[in-house]
């Protein structure tokens, strides 16, 4: 066995031990960074955003001056790649931005009122063909890119690094809230909740059998199953009952099926309904937070349940010190940890975080 | 510098609210004005529109979330501060922004600035379609504001503006309510009274 291949089983059984609620020898790292390693390589934003290969270089490049972390949540970055989730454009930099600047989910009401009939009438899948051909500008060809990941991944997985993040899927609230835009999204679930449902209903068949195929495809060891648009703090608890956390139980449940660590990105605010994700399976997901929801009170709720990751906030990383981040860190490995928890940033790392900071964080599970 | 904070939910009228307070400004007052536009999840055509009745725009975007926003916001009024030296900053935040967390973080890591005025428009015409829908977020904005403008009172005949204002009272007593239509125009007496307010407004840390 090669030297990277014992840090590689080394890290990837400190994450697993965490994940599941276990003590591992010391608490696991594992940032989620992109648009910060642009920036911090000297990158074009441009050519980082619609290059996977390069988006995969300038990662690497970045994290091997930050210190030893045990893994990442992304091994390459492809902007267009988010209309699948949320079925919106993406502005890009060098096309519809400045070169430099951050690529930009495009929210508009791309997908019409009429559509929840199409989605029960034909299905999820076939309509989704259609709206990629003619709403998303031919997206299944822009996705062509895409299939440089499996080689990313091997590229961060040879230098002992874990990818812990291999895949993504979403439940139909937040797609449909992407699609139709926030306001007409909200106006439909006010006015035509039961077609909403319907709707919902006949999306989530297709997305959990894609869900399945993809896992038995890639055999990641955990993907994203995340939301923000659906946040307890967006919905009242009636709605989100209804039109949320149903969903996100039958994903979560068809991920872990598979063998696979669900990770609840969670952005935004979920505090009010953390009580509900004890009914998710035991030991078998992560809620990654990005530090609008209490992640103190996440550890008292669910500490016992579930394993949690996180929250290094964006504004400490990018406009606090490395003892502010050092401190706020220790306080984590402290009182979320040193059991059931993974060290990362609150989501992405900001592209205008300061490497040092980033750097404390890094160094601070030591 | 003084910074005006902008909130209120998507559609809610913010850019037009924005182009009647920064052409008082500019043109009444004298001012050197600066228009910080954060665009998630907002229509895109909102800073051309300012720009081009010839405001200073800095556009931020924020990625596929906006939890990064607040972050950058801080940044740029830094930036802003140095370049442009204005007199007022107007911050329109972004749709989905919780108000007290972007107050915290300008107050925690701005640095430069007098106060943070913060002014939350409220859609008259779908007030009470939001408040059962996303109630928690949108008390929570009201709950931070210094003024609560209960917007397009044109387009909304039918509603019972009173129990609207009521319950903004109720959950901030401390904040001023006004009803507008910033669509046909703001009367400058809300203006004048706008500045007089702010100057009695939380000061941060110089």
């Amino acid at each position: 066995m090669t030297a990277a291949n014992e840090l590689y089983e080394e890290r990837l059984k400190r994450i697993k031990t965490a994940a599941a609620l276990e003590k591992p020898d010391r608490v696991p790292v594992v940032p989620l960074a992109n648009a910060f390693c642009a920036r911090h390589m000297g990158v074009k934003m441009s050519e980082f955003c619609t290059n996977p290969k390069i988006s995969n270089e300038t990662i690497i490049k970045s994290f091997s001056r930050l210190g030893e972390f045990d893994g990442l949540q992304s091994a390459a970055f492809y902007a267009t790649g988010l209309s699948t989730l949320w079925l919106s454009k993406v502005k890009l930099p060098g096309y519809d931005l400045p070169e430099n600047e951050l690529w930009q989910v495009d929210e508009r009401e791309l997908m019409t009122i009429e559509d929840y009939d199409a989605i029960i009438d034909k299905g999820y899948n076939e309509f989704l063909s259609d709206y990629y051909r003619e709403r998303l500008d031919n997206l299944e060809a822009k996705l062509q890119p895409l299939s440089y990941m499996p080689q990313a991944q091997k590229n961060i997985e040879d230098l002992g690094i874990v990818l812990f993040c291999g895949g993504m899927a979403t439940i139909p609230y937040e797609s449909f809230c992407g699609g139709r835009s926030m306001p007409a999204f909200l106006k439909d679930l006010f006015r035509i909740p039961d077609k909403v449902q319907e709707a919902m209903d006949v999306a989530m068949v297709d997305i959990l059998e894609n869900t399945r195929q993809m896992l038995r495809a890639a055999k990641p060891i955990a993907i994203w199953t995340g939301g923000w648009r659906s946040a307890s703090e967006f919905l009242s608890p009636r709605l989100w009952n209804r039109f949320v956390f149903p969903y996100f139980k039958q994903l979560v449940q068809a991920v872990v099926d598979e063998g696979v660590i669900a990770i609840l990105h969670f952005d935004s605010d979920w505090t009010r309904d953390l009580e509900y994700l004890r009914e998710l399976p035991k030991g078998k997901c992560v809620l990654a937070l990005d530090g609008a929801t209490d992640i103190f009170k996440a550890k008292e709720i669910l500490g016992d349940h579930m394993c949690i990751m996180g929250d290094v906030p964006s504004s400490p990383l990018s406009l606090g010190t490395p003892d502010e981040v050092h401190d706020y860190c220790r306080r984590l490995i402290n009182e979320i940890g040193p059991a059931g928890f993974i060290l990362s940033s609150g989501c992405d790392i900001p592209p205008n975080a300061k490497p040092e900071n980033v750097k404390a964080m890094i160094d601070s599970v030591k | 510098m003084k910074i005006i904070l902008t909130g209120g939910f998507l559609g809610s009228g913010k850019t037009t609210f924005i182009r009647h307070l920064a052409e008082f400004l500019v043109k009444q007052e004298g001012k050197r004005v600066v228009i910080i536009e954060n665009e998630a999840g907002e229509v895109g055509i909102d800073d051309k529109l300012l720009s081009l009745d010839g405001f200073q725009v800095k556009e931020i975007s924020g990625g596929c979330i906006c939890c990064q926003l607040t972050a950058e916001l801080t940044v740029a009024v830094g930036q802003i501060m140095k370049q442009f030296n204005p007199q007022w900053i107007i911050v329109e935040a972004t749709g989905l922004a919780k108000i007290a967390s972007v107050i915290d973080t300008l107050k925690k890591y701005g640095k430069g600035f007098e106060s943070v005025y913060t002014i939350v428009l409220a859609d008259a015409e779908r007030w009470q379609e939001l408040a059962e829908i996303m109630p928690d977020f949108v008390f929570s904005q009201v709950a931070a504001a210094d003024l609560v403008l209960v917007n397009k009172i044109d387009q909304a005949p039918a509603v019972d503006l009173t129990s609207i204002i009521s319950k903004i009272k109720e959950v901030n007593p401390q904040a001023r309510v006004e009803s507008v239509s910033a669509l046909n125009g703001i009367d400058e007496k809300l203006f004048k009274g706008l500045i007089r307010d702010e100057s009695g407004s939380t000061p941060t840390n110089p």
